[in-house]
């Protein structure tokens, strides 16, 4: 069973102090150390930031995602790490990046804010499905449109 | 500092990169042991090593600025290649070798204590006097959790010194994980292995490379912090250290939730001796989970009369049958449809000289740890029986039974004896069992309910919904009653209570076994739950639970 695909979707509570260059700066670390090492275990996947929030997928092998992510747990640049799902999946939808990334002032960004006033912050209301059709959808689109994804936006 | 003066010239002195390892968490070099003992760091180079290490590997004197792989190559075939991967990893691994010295065969035990060492134990087999059976515990049975254990904790403890710069302070954090045995009984001992593993490694990530990581026992880790500013290094490693297991853990494909409890205990703070840390860790982590569990706490004197409390309180229940301060009191059970009251739920009450009334909630965990809960069970079902005798014929009692009053596998001969020493009618007496009956050895726990039901008792699962896997047992068994926990009627407001609750009156009908709602405290809970099908209730709405004298009342 632990052989098999399996995605995970988290949100955590962004903890990086500092000016908006400070956070970018981790920000893009953690896209740097993230696209490496995830190459390296197979793992694919998306993270959105929104000034309060991250929001990530993972997917992968269900061993690779759990040693993955019991690295970004011990992570002190985020806290209250809430795992809305972890459950096999027959196929990858982000297959094209070991990270993609939202940033910001993007417009997903911004509709995640909305989802999350829309829940009044409740995590336990949000779907994690929401949140991954949102992450897909976006760095699609993102991609058509020619923007850099390796970049943050 | 780990040098000592006398042993400067037997390392010599060499340049260690990572400033932080030179604050080693313990100095082997004066150690005289006939094993030998080293810390090195994840690149083999020594730091540390006592007399017995070097002879066995039949090492120089001058270590100085060299790498343990630098130094036995004369070693036998693949050892050098085993050692480097060992030393390399994270996790608590045994090597066998044979001395270069006397053709005898070597065990090398390499443990990670934190992120950036390692211990090296090393015994020649002829001569292992150190905390053998610890070692071989910890390495060969193949424990889960890469870390140092017990011994070699209470071995740095014994070895702890001040540093030079005078700095003097070793603090203890006890960490218990809560809730561990819940996780290894739902989820399987696999998957417990796996969280005591990832709860080391969490722990590994975040400690400072002089701290000593130790798996102290079962679900208890232990960080000794070493001459650092105490009590505000300790209580923030504890703030991190609950905020950082209180996150999720992916295990086998599911998510596991867990939090921890710490208890701090800090030398020359409230804490004599070094001998006493143990103590008084563990003593602040009982107060710790007894007051809030995620939480943590500082040792102090008063603590020590907590305990003496607790104590008193142990074998206060002990005598509490002899001195009969126990008395039932009995819920009512109503029929839905004309309140009718059809039985009374049996409850127990412990009114203790000086102390008052002793909330179940307290004696029941303490009963089943001291094992009294056998005999109190007994006598519960004896005096409920007698007095049930005294109502009306068609009002059953309900008697609960723990998990633990099934581990003799007598239930059934004391149960027939209540009844006949009664002379109740079998088909008065329901026994109440909650889930957790049927998570451990089901097919017993099974057996033994199928022969009380012979009887003629009945049988009612109580607590519906608060455990696991519950839908399974409702069809393994013939239950008569489906007890509808009240913490569903009492959060009857949000969508998913009221949806749990009509399934399970759904589910009921459908298995032909009764339903029962608790807690039922107004009118509209009252309204909702007839509207939807349940067959009875028990809760303040009808009556709090009596005593013995006051139910010829209620009844008429
Ligand atoms: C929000 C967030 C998301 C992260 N995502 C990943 C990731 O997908 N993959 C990864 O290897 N590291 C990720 N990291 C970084 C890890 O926490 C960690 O810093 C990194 O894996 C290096 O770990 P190490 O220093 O223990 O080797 C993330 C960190 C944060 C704060």
């Amino acid at each position: 069973m632990t052989q098999n695909l399996y995605r995970l979707i988290y949100l955590s509570q962004n903890t990086i102090l500092g000016s908006n260059e400070n956070v970018h700066k981790e920000i893009e670390q953690i896209l740097t150390i993230s696209r490496q090492r995830n190459a390296a275990s197979g793992i694919t996947g998306a993270l959105m930031f929104n000034q309060e929030c991250f929001a990530q997928v993972l997917e992968g092998m269900h061993d690779d995602i759990q040693e993955t992510f019991e690295r970004i747990q011990c992570d002190p640049r985020h806290g209250d790490v809430v795992v809305l799902d972890f459950e096999p999946v027959d196929a990858r939808r982000f297959s094209q990046w070991s990270m993609g990334y939202i940033g910001y002032d993007t417009l997903a960004s911004k509709e995640f804010t909305q989802i999350q006033l829309a829940t009044g912050f409740d995590v336990k209301q949000l779907s994690g499905e929401r949140i991954y059709d949102l992450l897909h959808v976006h760095l699609y689109a993102a991609e058509k449109a020619g923007s850099n994804l390796e970049k943050i936006a | 500092m780990i040098y000592n003066s006398l042993h400067q010239s037997a390392i010599g002195e060499h340049k260690i990169n990572n400033r932080q390892s030179q604050r080693s968490a313990m100095n082997f070099t004066a150690i005289d042991s006939s094993c030998g003992l080293a810390w090195v760091d994840t690149a083999g180079k020594i730091i540390s090593a006592n007399p017995a290490f070097l002879n066995l590997l039949a090492l120089p004197p001058d270590v100085a600025d060299k790498t343990l792989f630098d130094l036995t190559t004369p070693l036998n075939g693949s050892a050098p290649d085993l050692l480097r991967q060992a030393i390399a990893g994270q996790h608590t691994k045994t090597i066998k070798l044979t001395s270069t010295v006397d053709n005898k065969t070597l065990h090398v035990h390499v443990i990670t204590c934190n992120q950036e060492q390692r211990l090296i134990i090393v015994e020649s087999l002829s001569s292992s006097n150190f905390s053998q059976s610890v070692i071989n515990h910890q390495a060969q049975n193949h424990s889960p959790v890469p870390l140092a254990n017990r011994g070699m904790l209470n071995e740095c403890i014994a070895n702890w010194k001040p540093d030079e710069s005078g700095a003097a302070s070793l603090a203890m954090i006890m960490i218990g994980l809560d809730r561990f045995k819940k996780i290894n009984e739902t989820l399987g001992h696999d998957a417990g292995d796996q969280l005591l593993k990832f709860a080391a490694q969490r722990l590994l990530r975040i400690v400072r490379s002089d701290d000593f990581v130790a798996h102290f026992s079962g679900d208890q880790f232990v960080v000794l912090q070493i001459n650092q500013n105490q009590p505000v290094a300790a209580t923030a490693m504890a703030e991190r250290i609950i905020g950082l297991l209180k996150r999720p853990f992916l295990i086998n494909g599911q998510q596991a939730n867990i939090s921890a409890s710490i208890g701090l205990a800090i030398l020359h703070q409230d804490t004599g001796s070094s001998g006493d840390l143990i103590k008084h860790a563990e003593l602040a982590l009982y107060d710790a989970k007894h007051n809030a569990r995620g939480s943590y706490r500082l040792y102090e004197q008063s603590l020590q009369e907590n305990a003496g409390e607790q104590h008193d309180l142990e074998v206060g229940l002990r005598r509490a049958l002899f001195l009969q301060e126990f008395t039932l009191f009995y819920q009512a059970q109503v029929r839905m449809q004309d309140r009718k009251i059809v039985g009374f739920e049996a409850l127990i009450r412990w009114e203790k000289p000086g102390a008052g009334i002793i909330s179940p909630v307290r004696l029941i965990p303490l009963a089943k740890e001291t094992g009294e809960i056998h005999e109190i069970g007994k006598w519960v079902l004896h005096t409920a029986c007698r007095e049930a005798t005294t109502w009306p014929e068609d009002i059953k009692i309900a008697v609960n039974v723990s998990p633990v009053q099934f581990e003799n596998g007598n239930l059934k001969q004391i149960v027939q004896a209540a009844l006949s020493a009664s002379s109740l009618a079998p088909q008065r007496l329901e026994l109440e069992i909650t889930e957790g009956l049927l998570i451990k050895n089901v097919a017993n726990a099974l057996e033994q309910l199928k022969e009380i039901q012979a009887l003629g008792v009945s049988v009612a699962m109580d607590d519906f919904g608060t455990g696991y896997s519950s839908l399974n047992y409702l069809s393994s068994f013939p239950f008569s009653k489906i007890k509808i926990d009240q913490s569903f009627v009492h959060r009857m407001q949000i969508d998913k209570s009221r949806t749990l609750i009509k399934a399970v009156i759904t589910l009921g009908s459908a298995l032909g076994i009764k339903t029962l709602a608790e807690g039922v405290e107004t009118e509209e809970q009252f309204e909702y739950l007839a509207h939807n099908g349940c067959m009875e209730i028990q809760g303040y709405l009808i009556s709090k639970p009596v005593p013995a004298e006051q139910i010829q009342a209620l009844i008429s």
